[in-house]
């Protein structure tokens, strides 16, 4: 029975959303506000960020603040994306995965090793939709698994999957166009 | 490793390097919280709706964390149990062993612990029996997806206002524990359908009241910040569900 005790009393545990508040709040509507261009969405964003933050706060490395504060970006934005799709007031970057073809076979990969390297990889990136950016970064380097990922997006496991799948593709025809540019 | 396999790896390790980067790069390139707060100030109707998101989430939050090492215990407790008491299973006060329950008063907040209720029947499993439901919540509530933990499962119902109930539900037999914040609370203790209860009542509107009880199966919780009578409302009122 020590153990649940000990649980319990975490105080630390207790204070961690507070902490988020009163250090973040800030940066969470100042993220919301960019992506949404409206201030009462954007405030209705931050109040949904707070619900999946609890939700999710076992998944958070509070020792790493560069890393708490990324994962809070990163729900707040897909948050944003998922108002903008709801309300379709804008092609939001959502919409984008249906404009990815679908890959029945593997991501040739094998070209792209061979033409491209670290630069351009990073130059390619950056023309990625926010949410394609954003599932690469919970894979890579908060190491999620899809089931996580999944459940801090508000997503099913398959989509997941989906979306790291399809981030990738698009990543490979980025460089793939890098490539015809530059001969 | 085959070829493929070699430059699958090689592409993964430079897209996580080049993603850690550019992630690392975006993070910088934002203007520090410091700056920010002074531009970015919350609305007072924003603070209070999150203040209350979070009173709610502390109950919310703690109950996960107790389910999960709830979890790792019962692992240890079906392991031990059948070695080292199967002896004492066939002593007759031992097998008559009925629902206990023990609440432990700290400085700010209760303990209850649920302790062994061995009887000669196993308890009857609501995965297979299904779960039980308030046929009773008060307007404007809807259920969100029951979240099973083995045969322990947690019901969460919610309204506009982002108000939450929180229904938990385990056998008699689970041995588990729950903590209780005593502070701005009443205690005070009552029959549910016959059943001893206890009642956690939340001083103002902004504190949780907790209602613990339990009938001839299953132990029961529910925790919100909505009137007590309206909790115990929906304590007498739960019933088994086919779903």
């Amino acid at each position: 029975m020590l153990i649940y005790i000990q649980a319990i009393q975490n105080e630390s545990d207790r204070n961690q959303v507070e902490e988020i508040y009163h250090k973040y709040a800030s940066t969470m509507l100042y993220t919301a506000q960019s992506i949404l261009k409206d201030n009462y969405r954007a405030e209705d964003a931050v109040s949904q960020a707070f619900i999946k933050i609890i939700d999710n706060l076992q998944k958070f490395s509070f020792e790493n603040c560069y890393k708490t504060k990324g994962l809070i970006v990163i729900i707040v934005k897909n948050i944003c994306y998922d108002i903008l799709k709801s309300e379709k007031y804008t092609k939001s970057a959502s919409d984008d995965l249906e404009n990815v073809p679908d890959v029945t076979g593997d991501i040739p990969l094998e070209h792209m090793l061979t033409e491209e390297d670290y630069d351009s990889v990073r130059a390619c990136l950056n023309n990625l939709t926010g949410t394609f950016k954003d599932i690469l970064r919970l894979k890579y380097v908060y190491e999620y698994t899809n089931a996580d990922i999944a459940k801090i997006l508000g997503i099913s496991e398959s989509n997941a999957r989906m979306r790291l799948h399809r981030a990738k593709l698009a990543l490979m025809q980025e460089l793939k166009k890098e490539e015809i540019c530059n001969g | 490793m085959d070829r493929v396999n070699l430059r699958d790896k090689l592409f993964d390790t430079i897209l996580e390097s080049a993603v850690k980067d550019d992630f690392e790069q975006e993070l910088e390139k934002m203007p520090s919280e410091e700056d920010l707060a002074k531009e970015y100030s919350l609305s007072s109707g924003l603070q209070e709706k999150i203040n209350k998101i979070i009173a709610n989430g502390r109950r919310k939050i703690r109950l996960q964390k107790i389910r999960r090492i709830s979890k790792k215990a019962a692992v240890i407790v079906a392991v031990i149990i059948p070695v080292t008491l199967a002896g004492l299973f066939s002593v007759e006060a031992s097998r008559n062993a009925i629902f206990n329950s023990i609440l432990n008063w700290q400085s700010d907040h209760a303990t209850i612990h649920f302790e062994d209720s061995t009887s000669s029947q196993a308890p009857q499993s609501m995965l297979t029996d299904g779960l039980y439901k308030p046929v009773y919540l008060p307007d404007g509530f809807t259920e969100g997806k029951p979240t099973k933990m083995g045969t322990s499962a947690h019901i969460v119902y919610q309204n506009k206002d982002q108000t939450t109930i929180l229904f938990d539900q385990s056998p008699v037999s689970e041995e588990g524990s729950l903590s209780v914040d005593t502070e701005n609370t009443v205690y005070s203790e009552l029959t549910i359908n016959g059943y001893k209860a206890s009642l956690f009542a939340g001083k103002t509107s902004k504190d949780n009241t907790v209602l613990v009880w339990r009938n001839k199966t299953n132990s029961f919780t529910l925790i919100s910040t909505i009137d007590k009578d309206e909790l115990l409302k929906i304590a007498e009122n739960i019933r088994i569900s086919e779903n």
